[in-house]
């Protein structure tokens, strides 16, 4: 594999991970925009259990998942009193706050950001997005993925089916900071180097772009969003600027083509029935 | 005379101080077809939302199967035997129909089954159940399908599905007839018909008095958020109070025909 | 001594607010009006300063004339945000209403909005790069010293034009024909639409006030900062977004005085407890206030709480 490929290939299965982290909270009809803030939960987590600690990767991995997971749990209970726009302010500040309390920490590094003394290989990012993955749809194929999707389209008819809305929304909150703190602890340790900068309102806005245009309605949506703004610059080799300006261009344009996401449950629908003719699809 | 399901005293709820229902009281008999009447904004909607637990009654109480169901959340009252279709239908937009009537088995599938892949474990999990009642209701040709593209007189039959897909011992109907042409207003009453002699009671608001004449035994008219009638549905033609509410009614109440 | 440094830093930190004032009515009319989080905002205030930089720095594109009078650049700038604004209108909201009903159903108005804001930002980073520009005014050293302090008169200048502009709008909202479409349209779109009220007509006014309110601010900005950049706009934003929810969602009053609130406590911030504790300050008060207070001081209670 050349450098360039690796490089890559992690960047995007670091950011499938990511995607999928605001995914699960996104499938139950609840938008975060402060994804970055619980990247950055993990990635610093992982910085100094690997800096001070020395744990081993498949636990400081652990630990980052765990530590994002138990902060947003703790974060989910307030945070999920608010409704609709609401919501996405409370979760944009949550990441803003965050940003805030590294930046000003000088045991985090600051503004100086740290550097971390272990690493990892691209093949250990790409086995990590393959288990989440595989893990998201699985999720999503069960009974509670069917109760997280019945959220999403209707709370209240949810809740006198017998639907827990409560433990779903908060579960799902608190399982997207795991994943976020996992993406995050993967970041750390492939770059080597991490600062506050980097976890801005700009990497919040991207990831649940990438989620919003792959579609919350299936599990695909993530996979094919964080792909197709991964690799299609990457693929087109142009400048930062004008990558962002095309990434500008494709969501307006989508917004208006399909605003439901490239992944759909009635094109899926099709999809399925001309693979497989005569065969229910669940 | 036999046991009451569902029993209401002195219901009353008012919304910004407009009283919608006003000391309702009466009795639902265990295994009895029971009609809900009266004319539209008579509080019949807001009294099935007090019974689902969606509003709190501001004075009186339910009683499900002799149990107080006052500060039971309304998420756990279709665990006690207790489910409910919607006026105006609301099924999951991006749900399969097949997803959405097993939506319906939620209460009372096992957390085990809970984390089983639904296209695997299809016994177990209540999908052949669901697919066989889909089928006695003659919908299975859409169930791949996502829901907000059907005829409204299938959604309005899968919302019955679902509803009966909890298990209920109360099955409550909000209109369920409403928008359905004869034939398939006749498939729903023989539908009925089959619920009720499993031994499941049936609750259900209606306009169309054909059908609910030709259906229910019991009837209880609303008027105003108040009670006035409540008994036996062959006695209804002759009571006064009635007839005085009914007169200059909206000419598609068709009393006439009762 | 104390005492009197920590009045310097409340002017300072009211001047401040001055700037968050018109941008976070610009958010405030956007969700209280259309329930539309609109984060091309800072993109536009970004593009009437960057606007207004090029044009009294170069002149017009293509070399059709040499460097423009400042005030010129400005007004050009005010109008030039007030057109990509309409813009916006047209592929954001618009568009939507026609397709879905109701556009405020859905996140897609605030995805698009979040691509022009990408559109905007790297336009205008194509077209002049990510370093800060200068911007020239005559104003350069016009403090007033009064008592001990020190108030720079553009500043004050600018809070009381601040204020003015939207007492002005106030009264649009309140008194005129207008106004009571666009109130009519807030409480219920559909309902105004039976009334007889010519909602596709109605709706750019809406866009046209907050492309001119954050073209104002970003004037007003340049001329008492001497600077702009394609940054601007990111910092401005999400104080005055912050400003929006501490004045209460949909209240035009509240946003001065969240956007008052919000530059009083970030200069106290940092004067207390360094530069960049302005940041927890602001956002916790933000969090604390979304969470216990959703209305905000002054705000509407059904505001905001549509689904997405």
């Amino acid at each position: 594999m050349s450098g360039y490929l690796a490089g890559v290939l992690a960047i995007l299965g670091i950011n499938i991970i990511f995607a999928y982290s605001i995914y699960i909270t996104a499938a139950t009809g609840q938008l975060n925009l402060g994804g970055a803030g619980f990247q950055a939960i993990g990635a610093y987590a992982c910085a100094i259990l690997s800096n001070e600690i020395g744990l081993p990767i498949s636990l400081t991995l652990m630990f980052s998942a765990i530590l994002g997971g138990a902060i947003s749990f703790l974060i989910a209970f307030p945070v999920l009193r608010t409704k609709g726009v609401y919501m996405v302010l409370a979760t944009f500040a949550i990441a803003e706050i965050v940003a805030g309390i590294i930046l000003n920490s000088s045991y985090l590094g600051g503004p100086t950001g740290m550097i971390i003394n272990t690493y990892i290989e691209t093949e250990v990012v790409l086995i990590v997005a393959i288990i989440v993955i595989l893990l998201s749809f699985y999720m999503m194929s069960t009974r509670i993925g069917l109760a997280m999707r019945a959220v999403h389209d209707d709370e209240a008819v949810a809740d006198l089916m017998g639907v827990n809305k409560r433990a779903i929304q908060v579960g799902a909150f608190a399982l997207g900071g795991a994943i976020a703190g996992l993406s995050g602890g993967l970041y750390a340790l492939y770059f080597g180097f991490i600062e506050a900068q980097y976890f801005n309102a700009n990497i919040s806005i991207f990831v649940l772009l990438y989620v919003l245009i792959g579609g919350t309605q299936t599990a695909w949506g993530p996979l094919l969003g964080a792909s197709f703004f991964t690799l299609i610059p990457e693929a087109l080799r142009i400048g930062d600027d004008w990558r962002f300006f095309i990434f500008g261009v494709i969501i307006v344009a989508m917004m208006i083509l399909r605003p439901e996401g490239i992944v759909t449950r009635d094109a899926l629908d099709r999809v399925s029935t001309r693979l497989f003719p005569g065969k229910s699809n669940v | 005379m036999s046991r009451s399901i569902l029993k209401l005293s002195n219901v009353s709820k008012s919304f910004g101080g407009v009283k919608v229902l006003e000391n309702v009281s009466f009795d639902v008999e265990q295994g009895s077809r029971h009609a809900l009447i009266g004319p539209n904004g008579a509080g019949k909607t807001t009294l099935f939302n007090v019974i689902s637990g969606i509003h709190e009654p501001d004075k009186g109480s339910v009683f499900f199967e002799e149990k107080d169901l006052n500060g039971v959340p309304s998420r756990k009252r279709i665990k006690e035997g207790l489910s409910r279709s919607f006026q105006n239908i609301r099924l999951m937009p991006h749900l399969s129909v097949l997803e959405n009537v097993m939506l319906g088995q939620h209460s009372r599938v096992p957390f085990i089954d809970m984390i089983k892949p639904l296209s695997l474990a299809s016994k177990s999990a209540g999908k052949d159940e669901a697919i066989e009642t889909l089928n006695s209701f003659g919908i299975d040709l859409h169930r791949g399908q996502t829901v907000s593209s059907l005829p409204y007189g299938i959604r309005k039959k899968i919302e019955v599905v679902r509803a009966l897909m909890a298990g209920p011992r109360l099955l409550m109907l909000d209109e369920p007839a409403a928008g359905l042409n004869t034939v398939e207003t006749n498939t729903l009453r023989d539908f009925l018909n089959e619920v009720s002699s499993r031994g499941i009671t049936l609750l259900l608001v209606d306009h169309d008095m054909p059908f609910v004449n030709s259906l229910c035994t019991q009837v209880s008219v609303m008027n105003f958020g108040q009670l006035i009638y409540d008994g036996p549905i062959s006695e209804l033609r002759n009571d006064k109070k009635v007839l005085e509410a009914y007169l200059g009614m909206d000419e598609d109440t068709e009393l006439s025909n009762a | 001594m104390l005492f009197e440094q920590v009045l310097q830093q409340i002017i300072n930190g009211l001047m401040l607010g001055s700037i968050y004032i018109s941008v976070a009515v610009a958010f405030t009319l956007a969700i209280g009006i259309l329930n539309f989080l609109n984060f091309t905002i800072p993109a536009l205030y970004m593009l009437a300063g960057m606007v207004g930089w090029s044009l009294s720095h170069y002149g017009l594109p293509f070399g059709l004339s040499g460097p423009i009078h400042w005030g010129l650049a400005l007004v050009i700038g005010i109008i030039c945000a007030i057109l990509a604004s309409l813009l916006v209108e047209r592929f954001t909201y618009r568009y939507f209403k026609m397709k879905h009903g109701d556009a405020t159903e859905h996140a897609i108005p605030l995805v698009s909005s979040l691509g022009f804001l990408l559109i905007f930002e790297y336009l205008i980073l194509i077209a002049h790069g990510s370093d800060t520009r200068g911007f020239s005014t005559p104003f350069t050293n016009l403090d007033w010293k009064t008592a001990g302090f020190i108030i720079s008169i553009p500043q004050l200048a600018s809070l009381i034009l601040s204020i003015l502009i939207v007492a002005a709008l106030s009264f649009l909202l309140s008194r005129t024909k207008v106004g009571r479409a666009l109130r009519a349209i807030a409480e219920n779109p559909d309902a105004a639409t039976m009334m007889g009220i010519d909602v596709d007509r109605i709706v750019p006014i809406v866009f046209i006030l907050i492309g001119f309110l954050c073209g104002i601010s970003a004037s007003i900005f340049a001329i008492n900062y001497h600077e702009v950049s394609p940054y601007m706009g990111d910092h401005v934003g999400t104080k005055a977004i912050a400003a929006m929810v501490i004045g209460g969602l949909g209240s035009v009053w509240g946003a001065i005085a969240g956007g008052l609130i919000v530059g009083l406590s970030e200069t106290l911030s940092i004067y207390f407890f360094g530069a960049s504790s302005a940041q927890i300050t602001v956002w916790s008060l933000l969090l604390i206030l979304v969470v216990f207070k959703p209305t905000g001081l002054f705000g509407h209670n059904a505001i905001g709480k549509g689904k997405f």
